[in-house]
């Protein structure tokens, strides 16, 4: 029985090349991240030999002058050949290139930003990116540097991805998360990314300023300035399918939807974040976003556009509105944006969890923020992939579904299934539609530009909630670290309770006839301020159950939602028995686990232990096999030892 | 660099390569966590100083490069060219699977009919390039076979490049009772890809598709084309592609009794399959059965090559090989094949017990040889198995005899 924190203490760090993000304690309501900090920090001249005084924090001007003086070829990734004054980036495409910065960064972040005490005992959350997993890569060597270095009493890293489903309260995403220098793509199908389920198109926010640096002498601070300034935008023209096609092909035809996208356009057309970050709940915020909106509105028309720049005027022409472009282009060094998302979405052996990653488009991180990319996203989508000739029936009821299915879509329990190529097997083509989800109504501080873009910080929120206060765990200690060491962490595991916490989750309904997942909240739900009610019950001091803390317990009306058959996809075998070709066709209809003819009674018992041989999980099975053929590996063996 | 840390117990890697796909991961996990395209990209050096490269990975293939020549370094299921092989396991192990091979023991499959020229490679390479610890080779039948739980039965494998059936009893290959021909899961790719041309159906690859036009069923379509500059090989790749996602999409085995019947198709419904370019059209009948019924129809066909098999083992233990047949590969996932194997099998041996198995788990079915590798290497038992470093060295010259001697 693991100990439990208070609310007060938790801490949650989000890693990014350019910045980090930290939080001390959760609010009510929650807000997104009051503390942003540059991922930098400067060699001291100190020679004490503690990691921690080696480095320090840098002023946010010196940062932006060290990015715009160097490129990414002089960074030193090597402690010993850094300079005194030198600043370091210690996070570099997602991963850490300097381990010595990196402690130095994270210490300071936890000690002068936050201001923990030098013997702290705040359990601390990381949410880092796709790029630190790996069987013996950067996610252990981040363990250990908390647990041993940092002094964290309970350490547990969260998937940025991952993350962003959270905060979004969805099972089944596909998450875009556009950053500085790169983009993540990660697919998540119920909690899960399977293998092959992640992909980065090295295109970000720092290229959408190169790009625009043309338009304004070159001048990168003019640049990022212009793209924050809601001149440039990203349109939907041409020949790509406008936002009402795109509705009408998927057959959705309902107004949510389309002020969903309208959202989002709207979401991304405000001001900077560093700005914003300054500003205490700004007042009559409301008028000067409206008004702000009146303007773009014509912005789209005009040609050539007068932007002044530290009292500098430029003239900025319709190029403006191409900042983006190499995310979509054809390039011959990378995949771009809309194949890299098919790529990942095809990881996914099933093509319903296919769809319901297609239907659910979780666009996040900063970098989104230029005003229309996800509407560009979500029509490039529809240019390229969704399928023209898409029917509007639901999928299980639409002609040539599979019928004579080999079982390859048969759910093989909670391991994920990765990516095989041939395992669309007789499948139905997907995507029939795409869409792009919004986050929760009841999330009031999180709505605006540069906030909803922190969807992985708002996830954060919620799994250090459910992880750090709950009762069954699901971090990494001393008590685990010392028996283990750092591979501990691949011991978390959280995906049942976020599981069973997400399908409680009024945001995510399934029509139990159709399959078809709503991604749109159903308004005036008693259930939409759980979360706040329940964070103030739980601050006030009750030890109800984990998910009762949430509001989200075993109570008879939250209960019913779990048993609206969400994690059941259109019964594929049903309509298998349905079928006219394999009612009574083969010998063994609709069977393939494992097929078995001819056979009499003896084989049946062989059967029953292959059965149970290929459900059991990976250490059944050595066990199993090695009860089976270990003696034959010894005799094998003692021959060749003789 | 932080320190490392040494964990306690270091786990096998175990390498899996097929036509393909090359699987690679964990030895004691259930599935391969790095699956990697066998075919790579070649890109010749650009001028004289310069080197030529390797693109490997199946994203870094969705787009074309000027000059990329699409390549496979195998043939006949066996590798030919070590040069790219080598390239593409560094790849899986170490670009996707992000292991250190210099510090785990390295478990490779190969097919059971691999020459011992080609096992002293791979133990050189597995030593020298990737410098492994320990090495051992499984004959992936064998695994396939463990995979299922036995290690005695008849292996009945239908991958990409090679159709293959391998006696196996106790964990041994039946050298004498090992066929294979080339009728799998590409032959069927050339046969779709001859009828859809001949259907006058474009086969436009994704990567030249820059907008479609949504068309009736059946009319041409009328997308956007991309210029690019493809080379003829990777236009050719990315039409497999495309006819790959048609027979997953709408090829099924005719599950037999007898041939595959234009007439008795007729009542079926069809299947709606969209191409990349827009173009869409219902297909039924022969356009769904008769491309997968050279498995069963040539004179080469699977049931032929199974008799064969069987019949060159000791007649003692025919019966027994006819009711274990255990079928892997993932052109076995065609809807309707081991119904169809099992008729097929019972109208040939009309006396025999034909009992087929078929793990219903695709993933299970595409990677059995992974898996059974993953399990052996894993075996508490199996640490006396392996190939060690020391004794690598100390075989100097007589290292064919060496990797002959111990994995057998």
């Amino acid at each position: 029985m693991a100990p439990s924190f208070r609310d007060d203490h938790l801490v949650i760090l989000e890693v990014g090349d350019r910045y980090h993000r930290a939080i001390l304690g959760l609010e009510d309501p929650l807000a997104p991240p009051k503390h942003v900090v540059l991922s930098c920090v400067r060699r001291t001249t100190s020679t004490s030999k503690a990691t921690r005084d080696q480095w320090e924090l840098v002023s946010e001007e010196d940062a932006e002058r060290d990015l715009l003086e160097r490129s990414d070829a002089q960074q030193s990734y090597e402690t010993q050949d850094v300079k005194e004054g030198e600043i370091v980036w210690p996070v570099h495409n997602g991963d850490v290139v300097n381990w010595s910065a990196a402690e130095g960064l994270w210490y300071h972040i936890l000690h002068t930003t936050l201001g923990l005490q030098p013997s702290f005992a705040n359990p601390i959350l990381l949410i880092h990116p796709p790029q630190f997993l790996g069987q013996q890569q950067s996610l252990l060597f981040a363990t250990q540097l908390f647990i041993e270095n940092l002094g964290c009493q309970a350490f547990r890293p969260l998937e940025s991805g991952l993350a962003s489903t959270y905060g979004y309260g969805v099972l089944s995403a596909l998450v875009v998360d556009v950053g500085y220098s790169r983009t993540d793509v990660t697919v998540i199908s119920e909690t899960q990314v399977p293998v092959g389920g992640r992909a980065t198109v090295p295109i970000g926010g720092n290229h959408f300023t190169k790009a625009l640096a043309a338009l304004v002498e070159g001048n990168l601070r003019a640049a990022e300035a212009l793209k924050r300034s809601g001149l440039v935008e990203v349109l939907v023209e041409g020949d790509l399918p406008t936002l009402d096609e795109v509705e009408g092909a998927a057959g959705a035809g309902d107004a949510e939807d389309v002020e969903d996208v309208a959202a989002i356009v709207a979401a991304g057309k405000t001001k900077e974040y560093l700005e914003q970050k300054a500003r205490e709940k700004a007042e009559g915020k409301a008028p000067a976003e409206e008004a702000a909106q009146e303007e773009q509105k014509d912005n789209k028309e005009v040609e050539i556009a007068k932007f002044e720049f530290e009292g500098k005027d430029y003239l900025v022409d319709r190029n403006r509105f191409k900042a983006t472009q190499a995310l979509f282009g054809l390039s011959s060094e990378y995949a771009d944006l809309i194949t890299a998302i098919a790529h990942v979405v095809n990881a996914l052996p099933d093509p319903e969890k296919r769809q319901e990653a297609w239907d659910n488009i979780i666009i996040t991180g900063h970098g989104s923020r230029i005003p229309g990319l996800a509407s560009h996203i979500l029509a490039e989508i529809y240019a390229r992939h969704v399928l023209t000739s898409a029917s509007t029936a639901p999928i299980a009821s639409r002609p040539g579904f599979p019928s004579d299915s080999t079982g390859a879509n048969t759910p093989s329990g909670s391991t994920p299934a990765p990516f095989y190529p041939m395992m669309s097997s007789g499948a139905q083509q997907v995507p029939s539609s795409a869409r792009i989800v919004k986050l929760p109504e009841y999330f009031v501080e999180w709505k605006g530009v540069g906030k909803a873009e922190d969807s992985a910080v708002l996830g954060g929120y919620l799994v250090a909630k459910v992880v750090f206060t709950g009762r069954e765990g699901g971090w990494v200690g001393k008590a685990e670290y010392n028996e283990k060491g750092p591979e501990a962490v691949w011991d978390l595991s959280i995906t049942h309770i976020m599981a069973s916490f997400l399908s409680n989750n009024p945001g995510d309904v399934t029509d139990p006839v159709t399959g078809d997942t709503n991604p749109d909240r159903i308004p005036g739900n008693a259930d939409n301020d759980l979360f706040n009610d329940a964070n103030q019950d739980a601050v006030g001091g009750n030890k109800p159950s984990m998910l009762d803390q949430f509001g989200l317990g075993s109570d008879a009306s939250t209960g019913s939602m779990t048993g609206s058959g969400r994690h059941e996809p259109p019964n594929v075998p049903g309509a298998g028995d349905n079928d006219p070709i394999d009612a009574g066709a083969g010998p063994s209809p609709g069977v393939e686990r494992p097929a078995v003819t001819g056979s009499t009674d003896e084989s049946s018992l062989l059967d029953k232990a292959s059965d149970l041989f290929s459900k059991a999980g990976p250490k059944e099975r050595v066990e199993m096999a090695d009860a089976q053929f270990g003696g034959m590996t010894d005799v094998r063996a003692a021959a060749y030892l003789e | 660099m932080a320190t490392q840390y040494g964990g306690d117990e270091v786990s096998a890697l175990v390498l899996d390569p097929g036509s393909a796909w090359t699987r690679a991961g964990y030895a004691g996990e259930d599935t391969p966590k790095s699956i990697v395209p066998t075919t790579y990209g070649y890109l010749p050096p650009a001028d004289e100083s310069s080197k030529s490269s390797y693109i490997i990975g199946d994203l870094e293939l969705s787009f074309p490069r000027p000059s990329m020549e699409i390549k496979n370094p195998m043939s006949d299921g066996v590798i030919q060219d070590w040069d790219a092989e080598t390239q593409i396991w560094e790849y899986a192990l170490k670009k996707r699977l992000k292991a250190e091979p210099k510090e785990h023991p390295l478990l490779i499959t190969e097919p059971a009919w691999n020459q011992p020229k080609n096992r002293e490679k791979a133990m050189e390479v597995a030593f020298e390039t990737l410098e492994v610890p320990a090495f051992y080779l499984a004959k992936s039948a064998v695994c396939a076979a463990f995979a299922n739980g036995k290690a005695t039965g008849l292996v009945v494998d239908v991958g990409a490049g090679q159709a293959s059936v391998t006696p196996v009893y106790d964990g041994f290959v039946l050298k004498k009772g090992v066929m294979h021909n080339t009728y799998a899961g590409n032959a069927i790719d050339s046969h779709l890809q001859t009828k859809l041309s001949a259907q006058q159906i474009p086969l436009n690859p994704r990567y030249l598709i820059s907008r479609r036009v949504a068309v009736e069923p059946g009319a041409q379509p009328t997308p956007t084309l991309r210029e690019t500059k493809a080379t003829q090989s990777y236009h050719a790749y990315a039409q497999s592609r495309v006819i790959n996602e048609y027979k997953e999409s709408v090829c099924a085995t005719w599950e037999g009794p007898g041939h595959f019947d234009e007439r008795a198709s007729a009542g079926r419904p069809g299947r709606t399959f969209e191409f990349p370019d827009g173009y869409n059209n219902t297909f039924a009948g022969a356009s769904r059965y008769a491309a997968p019924e050279l498995l069963f129809t040539t004179p080469h066909s699977l049931t032929t090559l199974i008799l064969q098999s069987i019949n060159a083992c000791d007649a003692d233990l025919r019966p027994f090989l006819y009711s274990s047949i255990l079928v892997t590969g993932s052109t076995t996932l065609l809807p309707g094949f081991t119904d169809r194997l099992v008729s097929e099998l019972q109208a040939a041996a009309p006396g025999a017990k034909v009992r087929v198995q078929a793990p219903g788990n695709s993933v299970e079915r595409g990677c059995a040889s992974w898996i059974g590798g993953s399990i052996l290497a894993s075996l508490g038992t199996f640490h006396q198995m392996w190939v060690s470093r020391q004794e690598y060295d100390e075989a100097g010259a007589e290292r064919l005899g060496l990797v002959e001697r111990r994995c057998t």
